[in-house]
């Protein structure tokens, strides 16, 4: 019997982490983190990092959950999406609700508790992700991943924002960063799974201005994000070794978007979606690493 | 055989991150147009893990990768004769360079015997200083035992290009997919002999 309950709970939870995108959570999570370090504040404060943890995970996780919640019917015509718990019908759609509301509003309570500011960054960042670009404009512009983007780019100031007590320039150049590096992931994701959005009547870059365009963006946008991370880097004076091995991955991240220009083709498309990823991995831990040692 | 098996990509993962290791901490006390060169040789070390685990052992064969990967052996034979042999650097630097160059305009001609040479001849140099140098600057006691992991490192690049080169001209006595299943492994024991070298030897 215990056993029973016992497979049904970790059943449940692993629905429910299914719900959250561990792996993107988690990448906006080390943002969000990376921001906080670059702020060099004292971190005996061990009660103030992890109320930026947990409040930035649940805020993070509650929006990924509604966004679910809103975008069931588009997940139900994808092919990559159709398997999730909530189109399949694993979870029920009120149950995802109130998942997805209790995680946001606890996560809101303790980001307004730990510092007012901090607070309405994050609450910017929930609104602008759940409200403006999946309730909005995601199925009416491609135009809308900007607006996510910049929702991409709220945790990594809002720990900045904890840190230093205030907004500033490096701040908002690292969430500039983000902002700029979303089209990338988005992007590149998009022209691979484009029948999918085409299905779904979701529109993209892809389908709306075509493959060398959208690849024109995404590498523009690259190497802006890039610009942005060096600056801030520079800005924060974190040690040249950093910096080197930081212009190294750029170098990585540009070659892979001229070798998408040059030969098209799907497999350099989603190695230079998986690069993206890894490079922004690897840009916050340059950045946290070059401030803490 | 162009997809990598699990292991050969874990391999490859941690080759890009001591390579990681060496760009931000490993090669801090040389002179800086050292640190350039190596941060180079080193980078390229790192990102060609990196795509072969995204990309698979397609990439070896692209014609662009040949090229850059010339500037792999030029990069550290250069940062040798900068730290041993400051007199010739310059002209060493001017020689790679006008090297460098050929190999890229012998791409965009016809002649298949010119970009093979010019290929093999940048390749051959640049290995025999990587390869000889530490030797003979251990011998006249320069350097110290360590340094010798860099002639080393030069022997496992010479014998990652021969194979590859074989493997090219189809006369290699290896089948493709036990060259490739053993290039991660080349590559790991390259870069651990390159770091040791040049963070320990000096």
């Amino acid at each position: 019997m215990l056993r029973k309950w016992f497979n049904l709970i970790s059943q449940r939870i692993s629905w429910y982490w299914e719900l959250t995108k561990g792996y993107q959570t988690g990448l906006l999570l080390v943002t969000g983190i990376t921001g906080y370090i670059s702020a060099r504040c004292p971190f005996h404060s061990w009660s103030l990092a992890a109320g930026l943890i947990g409040s930035l995970f649940l805020v993070i996780s509650g929006s990924t959950i509604l966004n679910m919640v809103y975008d069931k019917d588009i997940d139900m015509k994808m092919q990559r999406a159709c398997c999730r718990p909530l189109p399949s019908g694993k979870i029920s759609s009120m149950e995802a609700l109130i998942l997805g509301v209790t995680f946001s509003l606890a996560g809101l309570f303790w980001a307004f508790n730990l510092s007012i500011i901090y607070g309405f960054v994050v609450f910017s960042g929930l609104f602008i992700d759940v409200v403006i670009y999946t309730i909005w404009l995601k199925r009416r512009t491609p135009w809308a991943i900007v607006f996510g983007g910049i929702s991409g780019g709220m945790p990594i100031l809002a720990g900045r924002v904890l840190g230093i007590g205030d907004l500033d320039f490096i701040g908002l150049l690292f969430s500039l960063s983000i902002l700029l590096w979303i089209p990338t992931h988005i992007l590149t994701f998009s022209i691979k799974y484009s029948a999918d959005y085409s299905n779904a009547d979701i529109p993209t870059f892809f389908s709306k201005y075509g493959a060398t365009k959208t690849r024109l963006i995404i590498a523009v946008s690259s190497l802006l994000a890039a610009l942005s991370i060096a600056v801030g880097a520079l800005a924060l004076g974190i040690a040249w070794g950093y910096l080197r091995l930081l212009a190294v991955l750029s170098i990585g991240i540009l070659s892979l978007i001229i070798a998408s220009f040059s030969s098209s083709s799907e497999k350099v498309n989603f190695a230079l979606f998986k690069y993206a990823s890894l490079y922004m991995l690897g840009a916050m831990l340059m950045v946290s690493l070059g401030v803490l040692f | 055989m162009k997809e990598i098996t699990k292991s050969n990509k874990i391999i490859l993962f941690f080759t890009s991150i001591l390579a990681g290791y060496e760009i931000v901490s490993g090669i801090e006390g040389y002179p800086s147009h050292v640190i350039i060169l190596l941060t180079i040789s080193f980078g390229i070390l790192l990102l060609t893990s990196l795509l072969l685990i995204f990309l698979g052992f397609g990439i070896l064969e692209q014609p662009a990768v040949v090229v850059i990967a010339s500037v792999l052996p030029l990069g550290i034979s250069s940062a040798v004769v900068a730290i041993n042999f400051s007199d010739m650097f310059v002209s060493y630097l001017l020689i790679s360079l006008v090297g460098f160059l050929t190999i890229i305009l012998s791409r965009f001609v016809s002649n298949k015997l010119l970009a093979v040479f010019s290929l093999a001849s940048v390749h051959a140099i640049a290995g025999l200083i990587i390869f000889i140098s530490p030797l003979f600057l251990y011998q006249k006691g320069v350097v110290n035992t360590s340094f010798l992991m860099v002639s080393l490192g030069g022997a496992f690049i010479g014998l990652g290009g021969i194979f590859l080169l074989l493997l090219r001209a189809n006369k290699s006595l290896f089948t493709s997919k036990q060259i490739y299943s053993l290039f991660p492994t080349l590559l790991f024991f390259m870069t651990i002999s390159f770091i040791i070298g040049f963070s320990e030897g000096m």
